[in-house]
Formats: C-alpha cells, structure tokens, sequence
C-alpha cells in the first residue's frame, strides 16, 4: 500500500511520518466531499509541486501560483482521476502541464540550448563529483553552488528540464514518466541521459569560475 | 570506442536510477570494475543528482508554507451536496424530528402526572417548596412567585421538558397565548 510519508523533498531527507493514510483513501474521502482530506492531501505534496513548479519555471510567486492552482485543479478534476496511475503521478502531470503553459505564455523558452552547448561533448569524467562531493552525509549545499545549480537547470530545453525535475525531485520511475510525459521508455532512458550530459556540461562552466567557492562541495553546515 | 561509450552512456545513466534488467545491470557492473573512468562518470551522475535535489531543497526550505493549504481551501468552490445526499439528509431529520416528537410526548406525560397526581391524592405537603417563574411569549419575565403552594395550572400550558437535578424538579410549560411557566419543586 502507498503510505504517505510526508517527506520533504529529499529523499535522503526523512520528516517523521503525521499521518498513515494512502493516497487513494484520501481521494476517495475527497471525492465524497471530505474537505479535510483534500487539505491533507495539500500539505502532503505542496513542497514536491512547489520544488517542481520553481525548477520549471523558476520563479517564487509563479511556482506558487502554479502549485495552488495545480491543487485546485486537482479539486476541480478528483471526478475524473481513476487511479490507474497513482495521484502522485497524476497530480505532477497536473503540475508539469500548468508550468508548460506558464513558460509557454511568457515565451521565453531558449530554444537554440543545442545549439550553444554541445550536448554531445563530455565532461571531464568525475569532474563533477570532485566539485559537488557524493558524499550523502555531507549537509546542505552553499547558496551560491544552489543557485548555480539552478541557473543551470533554468537554461536546459524544457524537455529536459521537466524529466530531470520529475526524475529528481519526485522520483519517478521510468514507467511513469513514460505515462507522464507519454513517450516511450526508451525515450526517457535517452533523454535523462543527455538531460544530465548537458547539465554537467554547463556545471562544467560554472564551476570553472571559482574553484575555490565550491571546493567543498557543501561542508557547511 | 567513442560509439561504445555513447552506447553505454543511457544504460549508464539507467543504471544509477536503478531501472536496468537484472542482465544490463551485470553488463554494467562488469564495465565498471573494467574501467575506472566509467565509474568516475557514475560518480558524476550521482553527484549531480544529490546536488540538484540539494539546491531545490534549499529553495523550498526558504518558502513558508504555514498557510499556503489554507489559501488553497479558501479559494475551492462551496460544497455542493448531491440530490441523494439532500434527500438522505431530509428523511434523516424528518425521522430525528419523529423521535423528538415522541420523546416530548411522552415527557408530557411524565410531567402531567408528576404535577397532577401528587394535586389529585393531595401529596403537596406543607414541606414542599414551590417556586413559578412566568415569561410572557417575548421572553421576559412576567410574574414570580414562591410558595408552599402551587400556582394554579394553566389548562392550556404543554409540558416541554421535566428536568430532575439533585433535590429539584423543574418543569417547563409552554400556554397557547405563547406564554413559557418555569416550576421548580423541591422534591423530598
């Protein structure tokens, strides 16, 4: 059974557990016009949709903006869910769709990203590692190595920004992102592979720029 | 070798998700004990990963999402009850309504023989305190008395509640002209 863990968004990040009800107990309820379960359901997800919406779109007021009116489509829409996928699932659809359109109203896509880093150029290898560190214990990242990182995803192809963000952030397995993003699998193996490429290859840049500032990789703390 | 990598770069990236079959798996494995700089490319791939959910993490640990469930409830419609569901409520409250019919009814009962079999055998004894308290139908109160002896009852007066507590008896009468008499009996 799926148990709500409300965990943040970390998965090394462990909240204690406030409640042990699935998620389709909690549609259901829902459905049958329990509001507090819906608020429940709400404050289960709200930081995944908020982190998800904000690595899309990358802005504060917008990522709220599309995290409630993610969760209020979502109110709107409990008639139609059936629970073929699982109401994660479904609900990051929601939001991935909704952030979609907001970049797409805004018309700022960089459209020409292959064009100005090679995707087909490779980091040196562990480059990336020795810069960021894998160790897990290590505490948070700097703000500045955070606000690299998220420069660095601002300026990947939506493509690839979305099936990173749901890949990371949520932990999508590749079966549901296929279901997500309604490709094949084999389209989301390929296209996490140069989702991460070019991401390394762009750190690659940044990282370049002050060895120093990022030399430990988020010690602090 | 450049065609090998390219090759293995998707398995390799599946890998460090774990979503390979048991036999990519081996394949890779095996490649990564053969070589070394394979597995700094893993190590990349992991890096990465923990990094980017590091630095997501971090911006939404500076968001306040004390009232942000509430914002979302305050903006969701009115409920809106199904016709099944009014119709249930209705047959729900007529039958409650039936049950505090016959709940008064029969305190009605009690009540008038609580009063008027203790006139009727003249069980009033010279002990027994009686007070009245007598609300005109707009709530206020119009007389109040206290005796050894009733007040003379109302012939129209319905009983709506006889209450018992400790050594009182307390009865509420209702007249036809609206107005409420509130007995309270000292009981022996």
């Amino acid at each position: 059974m799926n148990l709500i863990n409300l965990s943040c968004v970390s998965p090394g990040r462990v909240e204690p557990k406030r409640l042990e009800i699935d998620d389709l107990t909690l549609v259901r309820r829902c459905k049958e016009g329990d509001r507090p379960a819906f608020k429940l359901l709400v404050q289960k997800y709200e930081r995944k949709v908020y982190a998800i919406a904000f690595g899309m779109v990358k802005d504060r007021e917008e990522a709220r903006d599309i995290a409630q009116e993610a969760f209020l489509k979502v109110h709107r829409s409990l008639g139609t869910f059936k629970g073929d996928a699982s109401f994660s699932t479904w609900l990051h659809r929601i939001v991935r769709n909704l952030a979609i359109d907001k970049i797409r109203a805004k018309r700022n896509e960089s459209l020409s990203f292959d064009d100005a880093v090679g995707a087909d150029e490779e980091v040196e290898p562990g480059f990336i590692a020795t810069r960021l560190g894998t160790d897990p214990q290590r505490g948070a990242l700097r703000r500045e190595l955070a606000a690299k990182l998220n420069e660095a995803l601002a300026q990947l192809p939506l493509k690839h920004r979305e099936i990173l963000l749901l890949r990371e952030v949520e932990g999508m397995s590749y079966e549901d992102l296929a279901q997500t993003l309604d490709v094949p699998k084999g389209t989301v193996m390929s296209r996490l592979f140069h989702a991460r490429s070019k991401m390394q290859k762009l750190l690659e840049g940044y990282l370049d720029e002050d060895p120093l500032a990022f030399a430990s990789g988020g010690d602090e703390g | 070798m450049t065609n090998e990598r390219e090759e293995i770069g998707p398995l390799l990236s599946a890998y460090g998700d774990g979503e390979l079959s048991p036999v990519e798996q081996r394949r890779i494995e095996a490649l990564l004990a053969a070589d070394p700089e394979l597995a700094q490319r893993l190590d990349d791939q992991l890096a990465l990963s923990s990094a980017l959910v590091k630095s997501l993490d971090a911006e939404v640990d500076e968001i306040d999402f004390s009232g942000f469930a509430d914002e979302v409830m305050a903006k969701l419609p009115p409920p809106t009850v199904s016709l099944a569901s009014r119709i249930r409520t209705f047959f729900e409250n007529a039958f409650e309504f039936r049950k505090l019919q016959v709940a008064l009814g029969a305190a009605t009962v009690a009540a008038v023989a609580v009063v008027t079999v203790p006139y009727l055998r003249g069980d009033v004894g010279e002990g027994d305190r009686i007070a009245a308290l007598v609300m005109n139908g707009q709530g206020q109160e119009a007389d109040r008395t206290a005796s050894a002896a009733p007040p003379a009852l109302d012939p129209s007066a319905s009983v709506l509640s006889v209450e018992t507590a400790g050594d009182y008896e307390t009865m509420l009468f209702k007249t036809s002209a609206g107005t409420t008499i509130i007995y309270v009996r000292e009981v022996q």
